[in-house]
């Protein structure tokens, strides 16, 4: 487990569900916050950054999938995991294309959650790391490429 | 008295019975046996002495002249003409100035009977009558005479009777009295009857006593002819005709009731006045003319006479009008309403006359072999003129009937002559011009003059014949139509009787009292009774009464409203099952708009009617499921904070002190939580079957190895270990292209329900085989099994024999079945176990849309 502790946004309009999942993420040693609605949710995710956000699908001031929709352009990098009690692919199809980076349904086996909670910190780690690498990679080619123009530039000039 | 003649008169109008007397004074005889008696009175005197005859005579004579009378004595022995004038004169103080005045001869007989020499009794008779006109002319009342027969010789004695027997005929006539006086002495016995019977009486002296003696042939016709008087009296007063006496100086001697009657009068103003007294002017007329003539000439008259009372009334009186001795004797006879008949009849006839002539139709008299009579139309028709179809010569069978008819013509008219009866018959008559033409023939007998005819009647019925020749014409071409109409309506009830028999309907028509008339094969079906077991019956007499009565009340409401109506019935079929029925009920109409009956169609809508309730059922069930599909969703909310709590008890379990843990383990909590979760794994199956059931199903195939997928399946299934799992599948299995989420939802609830069924363990198997481009999958178990009744109903939505079961299960593997386009099927033997089969075709990616 990381030094550096993990935070979570979950949006349940269920408060008991809230309560009890909240419990359990924070038993795993997540730091934990959680929204009613959508706009509670729009709200804290501005005001903090979260590495993930589990989102019910039907919320009672807009629909799951609106929110996930906002989220994604606002805040890319954070895992959303979309919850919804109607399985079906299409929903499941419908959440990924919106930029759903998992889909789970109810109800939920908290092993089972748990473990893609984990799967997806550890994919979004990763990307970060691919990331800073890509950027030294495309600085480094950058450099090189400038570099090199320069160069030409020169040997144009020279002729 | 009314005289004989008089009566003779009378019985030349009327009958005899009705003689009547006429009023006359009596006059004095002047004899005291006698006492009065009228002119006419003819009697005689037997004598013994010349006293006996002047005490007889001279009183006799006295009383003549001062009674007016003409006097005159035949005298002979023994008294003579001289001794009978001094007698006379002794009796009566002033006789010479009659003698000097005429009024009185005396002459001896021989004078008088023998003037001449002879007696001869016609001069004597008509000297009598002669002295009668003259004293009558010089103004006597009448005239009295006697006469002695002393003279008469033997020999003479029958002519002698003869004239008394004359004299008695004649004095009756006449204004006169008559005493023939007879001597006793020289008569005989026979002699006396002689004198007696010719005389109405005899007086004779009897012990110095005059005396009356009457014939008893002389009385008993006086006591007839009083009856018959007083009977006659009374008839010809109540007698219709007229009767009146009318004396020589015009005055009314006698008048019955009907004169009186019929002048409007009365007896008494009539009686001794005068007819210019009573009728002023009526000497100018002809009547009046007549009764002169008559009264002059004494002849009888009879003529017709319209006669105007005061009153200015008319009235017609046929009259006859004789002479008597009191003048003029008129019988009146009221012909008012004969000659109003007469002229009725006159017209009458005319009227006829004019019919006749101016009909249309041809009219002759035929007789003789002849026509007597035509009329008009007769000649104008035929082109005769009257006088020559009336002329003898006329031969009426040859110029009016065609040659072939002669002989027809002449049977009918011999016929008829016959007096057989010729019915109206028609035949054909040729014109002048030979041309021919039909005639109805009408003939009666008739009597023409007398004699016996034929009235011939013929009408043309050419305009007839013409019209039967076009009705004939007209029907013949009728008939055509009715034929092809007829072969047009048979086509018609054939096609109709088609139809009536193959619809699928029961159809039946009815009669005004709702028996039925006709019923078709569908019907007859229906009603389980056969067409000659229903016919001419109500519905009520044959059928149950529910279903009868509701019957009865549609059929009467379309009766009363002649409207078609439509109606649902009920009935119970012969299994016993409910049918359900829509009729269409109308009413027939006759010509006249009149409610002739019905006519039903029922078309039984059982089938249709479950199908509508299945419809329901299903709405019912979409609704449930929808409902039990919210529950789920709900119910998912607070299981999954159940499972989270879960989670956590064995997190925190985890977490606790093994000593403290042995505790809660020592307690039962860790088993507690085990068990929590089990029930909460159900649960969540439960809450996913309805959620299966409820949302529709898209099925994403992706091509599956079925091996991994039910390895898969089992393994998020907790198998007990009394139960022995087996799969058989065949190596070259191909792959599958399913919804690995929906066929996994399928085979987890075939194997769960497998494992149930075997609560004491037993053997599960999978096997799946292919066929026909077909991938049958079975789940076989060795469990209680299904019975028969319950596996009809195994794929039922909410039916389940499970203590918690919801009965979502199967139909949620059926409907998922079918949206692979399989299906799925059980088997099943009680205490043996059940198979559930998968049928679901093989395709590849590429064949699936």
């Amino acid at each position: 487990m990381n030094e550096e502790k993990k935070s979570i946004l979950i949006v349940e309009d269920d408060k008991a569900i809230l309560k009890s999942l909240k419990d359990i993420l924070q038993s795993e040693g997540y730091s934990v916050d959680t929204a009613e609605n959508g706009r509670e949710a729009i709200q804290k995710s501005k005001e903090k950054f979260f590495n993930m956000a589990l989102l019910d699908i039907k919320l009672p001031d807009m629909e799951g999938t609106k929110l996930l929709v906002t989220m994604h352009e606002d805040l890319p990098k954070m895992m959303k995991i979309m919850i919804t009690g109607y399985p079906s692919l299409e929903n499941a199809v419908e959440a990924v294309n919106r930029g759903a980076d998992a889909y789970i349904m109810k109800p939920v086996k908290p092993e089972k959650l748990l473990a893609l909670i984990e799967e997806k910190l550890r994919e979004q780690s990763q990307a970060e790391k691919m990331t800073e690498e890509k950027v030294v990679d495309w600085i480094k080619t950058r450099a090189r490429k400038i570099e090199n123009e320069s160069r030409k530039g020169n040997q144009d000039q020279e002729r | 008295m009314l005289k004989g003649e008089t009566a003779q008169i009378l019985t030349q109008g009327v009958s005899p019975e009705k003689i009547g007397k006429v009023e006359e004074k009596n006059r004095k005889t002047g004899i005291d046996a006698v006492g009065d008696a009228p002119f006419g009175t003819h009697f005689c005197l037997f004598y013994e002495t010349k006293e006996d005859l002047i005490d007889v005579l001279v009183p006799y004579f006295k009383a003549g002249l001062e009674s007016n009378e003409f006097c005159m004595w035949v005298t002979s022995e023994p008294l003579s003409e001289e001794e009978a004038k001094e007698a006379m004169r002794r009796a009566v103080p002033n006789f010479d100035g009659y003698v000097e005045r005429g009024q009185i001869e005396i002459v001896p007989y021989t004078e008088w009977y023998l003037k001449g020499g002879a007696f001869n009794f016609q001069r004597v008779l008509s000297g009598w009558v002669e002295k009668l006109n003259q004293a009558l002319a010089k103004g006597y009342d009448g005239m009295r005479v006697t006469g002695n027969m002393a003279w008469l010789e033997k020999r003479d004695w029958r002519n002698f009777v003869d004239y008394e027997q004359e004299v008695n005929r004649v004095v009756g006539k006449y204004r006169m009295l008559v005493i023939c006086t007879y001597s006793l002495g020289k008569c005989v016995a026979s002699e006396i009857l002689d004198v007696v019977r010719n005389h109405q009486f005899a007086v004779i002296k009897r012990e110095g006593k005059w005396e009356l003696i009457e014939s008893s042939e002389l009385k008993r016709a006086k006591e007839q002819f009083q009856a018959a008087e007083e009977s006659l009296q009374n008839t010809l007063d109540n007698m219709l005709e007229g009767c009146q006496i009318i004396g020589y100086d015009w005055r009314y001697l006698y008048v019955n009731d009907a004169v009186v009657k019929h002048g409007r009068t009365t007896k008494e103003r009539v009686l001794g006045k005068t007819m210019m007294e009573m009728y002023p002017g009526i000497e100018k007329t002809e009547m009046f003319s007549k009764l002169q003539r008559c009264m002059k000439e004494r002849v009888s008259i009879r003529m017709e006479n319209e006669f105007e009372f005061p009153d200015g009334g008319k009235g017609w009186f046929d009259l006859s009008i004789q002479p008597v001795p009191e003048g003029i004797f008129m019988l009146s006879f009221d012909i008012t309403e004969r000659k109003k008949m007469e002229s009725a009849l006159r017209e009458s006839e005319e009227r006829y006359q004019t019919l006749v002539e101016n009909s249309p139709n041809l009219v002759g008299i035929y007789q003789d072999s002849v026509f007597k009579f035509v009329n008009r139309a007769m000649c104008e028709e035929l082109g005769w003129t009257p006088e020559e179809l009336t002329s003898p010569t006329f031969d009426v069978i040859e110029k009016l009937f065609p040659q072939r008819l002669y002989d027809l013509a002449k049977e009918n008219i011999a016929k008829r002559l016959r007096g057989e009866y010729v019915p109206p018959y028609e035949t054909s008559l040729k014109r002048r011009d030979d041309v021919e033409f039909p005639v109805l023939v009408l003939n009666k007998m008739i009597r023409y003059k007398g004699q016996p005819a034929i009235e011939v009647i013929l009408v043309d019925i050419t305009e007839r014949k013409r019209m039967e020749d076009e009705i004939r014409r007209y029907s013949e071409s009728l008939e055509e139509i009715v034929e092809g109409r007829t072969r047009e309506l048979k086509e018609a009830h054939e096609r109709l009787q088609a139809l009536f028999q193959t619809i699928p309907d029961a159809v039946y028509f009815k009669d005004a009292q709702r028996r039925f008339l006709v019923i078709n094969t569908v019907a007859e079906k229906i009603m389980g009774l056969t067409q000659e077991e229903i016919v001419g019956k109500t519905m009520e007499q044959q059928m149950p009464s529910d279903f009868a009565r509701t019957c009865r009340i549609s059929d009467e409401e379309v009766l009363r409203k002649r409207k078609i109506l439509r109606f649902e019935e009920q009935n119970i079929d012969e299994k016993g099952e409910k049918r359900f029925f829509e009729t269409i009920k109308a009413p027939m109409h006759d010509s006249q708009g009149n409610v002739m009956g019905l006519v039903g169609v029922s078309r039984d809508i059982t089938e249709h009617k479950q199908m509508e309730q299945q419809l329901l059922k299903s709405e019912r069930l979409t609704a449930v499921g929808e409902a039990a599909a919210m529950v789920g969703h709900d119910l998912r909310n607070p299981l999954q904070v159940i499972v989270n709590m879960l989670y956590l008890v064995g997190k925190k379990f985890k977490s606790i002190p093994i000593a403290d843990r042995e505790i809660l383990e020592k307690y039962g909590f860790l088993d507690l939580r085990s068990r929590f979760i089990e029930q909460v794994e159900y649960m969540d199956k439960i809450v996913s079957d309805l959620q299966d059931y409820a949302r529709p199903l898209k099925p994403k195939l992706v091509e599956i190895g079925l091996h991994k997928l039910i390895d898969k399946t089992l393994s998020s299934l907790t198998v007990p270990e009394n139960v022995k799992v087996s799969i058989v599948i065949e190596e070259d299995f191909p792959k599958l292209m399913l919804d690995p989420g929906l066929m996994q939802r399928v085979f987890s609830n075939l194997i769960t329900n497998a494992v149930q069924a075997m609560p004491n363990g037993g053997k599960l198997t999978i096997r799946a085989s292919e066929k026909e481009e077909t991938a049958l999958i079975s789940v076989e178990d060795t469990g209680v099994g299904i019975s028969d009744a319950n596996l009809s109903k195994l794929f039922t939505l909410l039916f389940t024999t499970k203590a918690r079961g919801q009965g979502f299960g199967l139909p949620v593997c059926k409907r998922m079945v079918e949206a692979h386009d399989g299906n799925i099927t059980v088997a099943s033997k009680v205490g043996k176990g059940s198979t559930f089969t998968i049928k679901i075709p093989l395709r590849t990616e590429v064949s699936y849309k």
